[in-house]
Formats: structure tokens, C-alpha cells, sequence
């Protein structure tokens, strides 16, 4: 990677909203902006990285769904974040990349990828959410899946929601009483 | 004011959203003065006790012992403090943006928070806008 690249990502990193734009609409005619940028998806360190997914995902490109899919799989939580939210603008063509990414990421970016599936209300997502849900141990996937499903609508997952009413995390508890009622169910049978 | 210069206060007591939180400080934003508070125990006290009075707190509001609730009303009965922003924390489903704002909020941020646009969030709020994420 040249150091070219990483003062750009460093400029665009401690700039303002606004210039933040302006730099990004005048980069955006140099074809070899996004391939530089994917390279430096890899790097080290953790600003470099994580500036270069953040011009990768406000930059319109033809591949951006192409590299915000490897974006997700890169082992760096803060540029799969990123990347794993980026992907909403595609709507139903990301859907696949992020249930196939869902297994092996970091709770973390699960939630993110659950949000982000909330968001598009991909159907396709129950039934792989259901499966997560049934062994997620960390309380805050479990209350983000709990209410995506309740967001989603369909009422297949109603008794697995049921089946938290008890649920030792307070949070967790709370989202089943919500999601039950979205879904037209009491909380109580 | 730039968002590197503020000084930012965090209760939470989710250990994923204060991670996600921290990475976003440390390698997006470039803030130098982040504090974290893991719960709400004399939090007003552990707040005046820092060095630099806070410019934003962002409140998890439903941290304990004290809830997010409970915390702003003791904020804004301080004298040091109570013109401190004071921005919620939330997953949108528990708690009502009148709710938030009778409360005595300055605005409310979905968490774990997005690192695409916390940026500009926070240049707002230091221009004394009111944020109220719906999303």
C-alpha cells in the first residue's frame, strides 16, 4: 500500500462532515480510488482499515457491493461493522451475503447484520434467524434477533419467542413482550 | 468545536455496545478525552470528578443501579452539569422520544451506535442541534 493512500484515509478521517463529502465527490472520479482502497481494507492498523471502509462504503461505485462483501469477512470487527451496515443500501442482493457471512462473524457484527435485515424486512432472513436465535449466548444478539423477528411479521417464530418470556437478561425479557405483541400475541398463553 | 476536541462521557453496561463504541472513538473519530462508565453508581460524582467537565454524555437507559431516567434528572439538577448535552442510548423499542424528551434529553442515538454516521451526529449535537434518531 502506498503512504499516499494512508494520508488520504488520515485526511479523510480527521476532516468534518462537509469536507469529508467534498473530498469524497472529488475522489470520486479516480478509477483506482476504490481497488486502493480495498488493499488497505487489509491493513494493520486499525484507522487505515477502518477509514478506507468507511470512503469504500460512502463512495458510489459499481462494486461496492462486491467489496463490502469482502469487507465482512476481513477478522477486523470495526471494518466488518461498517461493512455489514453499508450493504442495507443494496436491500434484497445483500440479503444472501449476510446470512452466508452470519455464522463465523463476532456478536458484534451479527447484531449489525440482524439490523440491517430488520431493515430491508428480508423474509428470507426468518428461518436463518430462528436458527440463530436457538443458540445465541450473548443476551444482546438474542433481544436484536428476538426483535427483528417480532419486526419481520411472520408468526412462524412466535413459539420460539415464547419460549424467552424467562429469560435471565432483562433486556431479552422486555423485547419478547414487544415482539409477541407486534406478532398479535399475548405474552401469556 | 471538532469532534476529536470534545470530551465524551458513556454509561453503559453492555459490554459489545461500549466495544463497538471505543473502536469507533479510537479509530474513526480520533476522540482524545472518551470515559467510559460501566454502571451508574454515584455517577454524577464520577462524572465532576474528571478532569474537564463533559461537552456530551451519551446515557444507556437502561443501565442500573440508576436508570437512564434517573440520571438525566440528576444531571440536570447539578449545578456544573446540567448544561451538559445529554444524549440516550437506546434500542428504539423500549423507550418513546416524547418520553425521552419530557424527560430532559437533548436527543436520542440508536445503539450499538454506526460508525458510518456518528460523525455527524455529534458535529450536530455540538452545534446545539436536538437529535432524534427513528431508525
Amino acid at each position: 500500500m502506498s503512504i499516499e493512500i494512508e494520508e488520504l484515509i488520515q485526511s479523510f478521517l480527521n476532516g468534518g462532515t462537509e469536507a469529508r463529502q467534498k473530498m469524497l465527490q472529488m475522489l470520486s472520479a479516480n478509477p483506482e480510488l476504490p481497488a486502493a482502497l480495498r488493499q488497505a481494507l487489509k491493513s494493520e492498523k486499525g484507522d487505515v482499515s477502518a477509514g478506507a471502509a468507511l470512503m469504500l462504503a460512502e463512495l458510489d461505485h459499481p462494486l461496492h457491493l462486491e467489496y463490502m462483501a469482502e469487507a465482512l469477512q476481513t477478522g477486523s470487527l470495526l471494518v466488518e461493522d461498517i461493512a455489514a451496515r453499508a450493504l442495507a443500501r443494496h436491500g434484497e442482493a445483500a440479503v444472501s451475503i449476510l446470512l452466508d457471512a452470519f455464522p463465523d462473524r463476532q456478536p458484534l457484527v451479527q447484531i449489525s447484520i440482524v439490523r440491517v435485515l430488520e431493515k430491508i424486512n428480508s423474509q428470507k432472513a426468518v428461518k436463518p434467524l430462528m436458527t440463530a436465535l436457538e443458540s445465541a449466548s450473548s443476551p444482546s444478539l438474542r433481544y436484536t434477533i428476538i426483535q427483528a423477528l417480532g419486526v419481520l411479521g411472520d408468526p412462524l417464530p412466535i413459539e420460539l419467542i415464547r419460549s424467552f418470556e424467562n429469560d435471565p437478561d432483562h433486556h431479552v425479557r422486555e423485547r419478547v413482550r414487544v415482539a409477541l405483541e407486534r406478532l398479535g400475541h399475548n405474552q401469556s398463553k | 468545536m471538532p469532534v476529536t476536541d470534545i470530551t465524551l462521557v458513556y454509561v453503559e453496561d453492555d459490554p459489545l455496545s461500549r466495544q463497538v463504541m471505543q473502536l469507533t472513538a479510537d479509530y474513526v473519530l480520533h476522540i482524545k478525552n472518551f470515559i467510559v462508565f460501566e454502571d451508574s453508581i454515584d455517577i454524577v460524582s464520577r462524572i465532576r470528578s474528571l478532569d474537564k467537565r463533559p461537552d456530551i454524555i451519551f446515557l444507556d437507559i437502561q443501565v442500573r443501579p440508576h436508570n437512564g431516567f434517573e440520571m438525566v434528572e440528576m444531571i440536570r439538577q447539578d449545578p456544573e452539569l446540567r448544561e451538559v448535552k445529554v444524549i440516550a442510548l437506546t434500542a428504539s423499542v423500549v423507550s418513546t422520544t416524547d418520553q425521552l424528551r419530557a424527560s430532559g434529553f437533548d436527543g436520542m442515538i440508536n445503539k450499538p451506535v454506526n460508525p458510518l454516521s456518528l460523525r455527524g451526529l455529534l458535529e450536530r449535537i455540538v452545534q446545539g442541534e436536538q437529535i432524534w434518531e427513528t431508525e
